[in-house]
């Protein structure tokens, strides 16, 4: 299995413990901005 | 009381973090109170409740990020503040050769051959997280709660005909090609395939196999709220078409809080059309071991286990040890507790083995009080004291609204455990302990201070207190499960193989029969 994980920390360590090829997505909310960005680009696009 | 608060704005910190500060700031002395969240509104009507909510803090909005003390005095309130700041300032620091990125897609750049993305993040997020890997062909794993169910639904139709599975939302355990993903132990590889809408359900199943000899091929969480009429059980069937296509699974094994009317008629009918055996437990709906065709009913955990092993046909691995205790001793122990020390208390970590607890000790005949949902346990008055024989689920929502769940953080059982250890009518404390990756590194060394503690509460009152445990773990989890044992035994807490046989076992001391 090879796992992205977006979220808790605690899970990564627990793949990674178990020797799980494993990328962390180190995850924040989304800004006002960020939304207004991407509902621009959806309607470009 | 002194009040200090303050909002950070577009600041985030995940649940768990947050959870531990708050949990660190609250145990400082001259503290009574403190909260540490991002100002989402469900946390905001909770310090409402509590009379905490400034203005500063209603117009925050969930990017933003609260602290709030309430302490004896200014002093206090401002050192534990300062303590809060700090923590939140260090975050919680990755190991140095974690591979991070800030987004899926950079993350999937990074690791192209990734094929299954594990999510929990806040509800109203998933979403838009899970149909982005779901678009990239990955399969998911969704630990977050509080996901509409539109939502759920959306992310699983899109899902299903793509031959994806989506585990979750609101999924705690699963194990995929003997990979732990969320709460979940290492388990022996084998031949039995779990599926199940019960986290610490399918963790007991797993161990008790494991204990026999015998293995696993897959256990995959359907999430919560799958079985209900709502999402129609859209995960459930999925798995077990893919275990039932599995050609290294010989055994289905579906363990399962009771599904919606309508769902439970289609997965039985799932069910039916299976070639391989299967055994079959929808947590207190059938209270009588039944055939169904080729489905076998269960009623406790350790049954399922025990059927789903005998239908192995000849690759039985070895019985499951009766106990780790010499039984002659139980009757010994029950000669310490006095006339007035009637009654059970069972504190559970874990919400199915609360469940199972609930079910064997109804079938012997004890009136119940607690959570838990099944007909005729009664709701206490008030959740936080109890009143004769008592199963509650210290996991529950209701318990852990902005607190660690007591499987991350034991101490969270702390409290309870002293209230029942000052009743004089309590004879016998039931606990379990849930080992495996994902949870706490050690639960039986941070409980065991206030098993002692509330040993000699009672012991100052003239009373011995009965402590009788399982621990729901196997001996290639991360927490030396021997150790564990021990540890336990060395305190005069009686350790057994199971959960169920911990259950009869306190029952027995509690009815002295």
């Amino acid at each position: 299995m090879k796992i992205i994980n977006t979220g808790l920390p605690q899970f990564m360590e627990a793949l990674e413990a178990q020797s799980i090829t494993v990328v962390h997505v180190d995850w924040k909310p989304p800004t006002e901005e960020d939304e207004e960005i991407g509902k621009l680009l959806e309607s470009l696009l | 009381m002194v009040i200090l608060s303050k909002v950070f704005r577009n600041t985030y910190r995940d649940s768990y973090l947050l959870m531990k500060m708050a949990t660190a700031i609250r145990g400082r002395e001259g503290v009574g109170n403190a909260e540490v969240m991002q100002a989402t509104e469900p946390n905001k009507g909770l310090l409402s409740g509590g009379g905490l909510l400034t203005d500063e803090i209603r117009d925050a909005t969930p990017n933003d990020l609260f602290i709030c003390v309430v302490a004896e005095d200014p002093e206090k309130a401002r050192q534990a503040f300062e303590q809060a700041k700090e923590m939140l300032e260090k975050g919680i620091a990755l190991p140095e050769k974690t591979q991070v990125s800030k987004s899926f897609n950079s993350a999937l750049a990074m690791l192209p051959e990734a094929n299954l993305a594990l999510i929990s993040i806040p509800g109203p997020y998933v979403k838009k997280e899970a149909l982005k890997a779901l678009g990239k062909g990955l399969h998911l794993f969704i630990f977050s709660n509080n996901v509409e169910i539109r939502d759920e639904i959306e992310i699983k139709e899109w899902a299903i005909p793509r031959g994806l599975l989506v585990m979750g939302p609101d999924c705690g355990t699963g194990s995929i090609q003997g990979t732990a993903l969320g709460f979940a132990n290492k388990v022996r590889r084998g031949p039995v395939g779990l599926v199940g809408a019960s986290g610490t359900g399918l963790q007991e199943v797993s161990v008790l196999l494991h204990q026999m000899g015998l293995g696993i091929s897959h256990a995959i969480g359907t999430g919560s709220n799958d079985v209900s009429d709502a999402v129609g059980g859209m995960t459930m069937i999925q798995a077990i078409q893919m275990l039932e296509a599995d050609p290294a699974t010989e055994v289905i094994v579906v363990v399962s809080k009771p599904p919606g009317a309508m769902t439970k008629a289609k997965v039985l009918g799932h069910l039916q059309q299976c070639r391989k055996p299967v055994v079959a437990n929808f947590l207190g709906e059938s209270q009588e071991p039944t055939r169904g065709g080729n489905i076998l009913f269960t009623v406790t955990l350790e049954e399922t286990a025990c059927r789903a092993a005998e239908r192995l046909k000849g690759k039985w691995g070895h019985d499951l040890p009766t106990d780790i205790r010499e039984p002659q001793s139980l009757e010994e122990e029950a000669k310490k507790l006095q006339g007035p020390q009637q009654f059970l208390r069972g504190l559970f970590s874990g919400g199915t083995l609360a469940t199972e607890a609930g079910l064997i000790l109804q079938g012997l005949g004890l009136p119940l009080s607690g959570n838990i949902s099944l007909p005729g346990v009664q709701k206490l008055k008030d959740i936080r004291t109890s009143d004769g024989h008592v199963v509650v689920d210290l996991g529950a929502d209701e318990f852990t609204m902005g607190k660690p769940h007591p499987m991350l953080e034991p101490e969270m059982r702390k409290e309870r455990l002293l209230a029942e250890a000052r009743d004089p009518e309590v004879a016998v404390i039931l606990l379990d302990f849930v080992l495996g990756y994902g949870v706490h590194p050690d639960p039986v060394g941070a409980s065991l201070p206030f098993i002692q503690e509330a040993r000699r509460v009672a012991r100052q009152e003239g009373r011995h207190l009965s402590f009788v445990a399982s621990v729901c773990g196997t001996d290639e989890d991360p927490q030396n499960k021997a150790g564990q044992v021990k540890k336990l035994q060395e305190t005069g807490v009686f350790v057994f193989s199971s959960n169920a046989q911990a259950t009869r076992a306190a029952a027995r001391l509690a009815l002295r029969a």
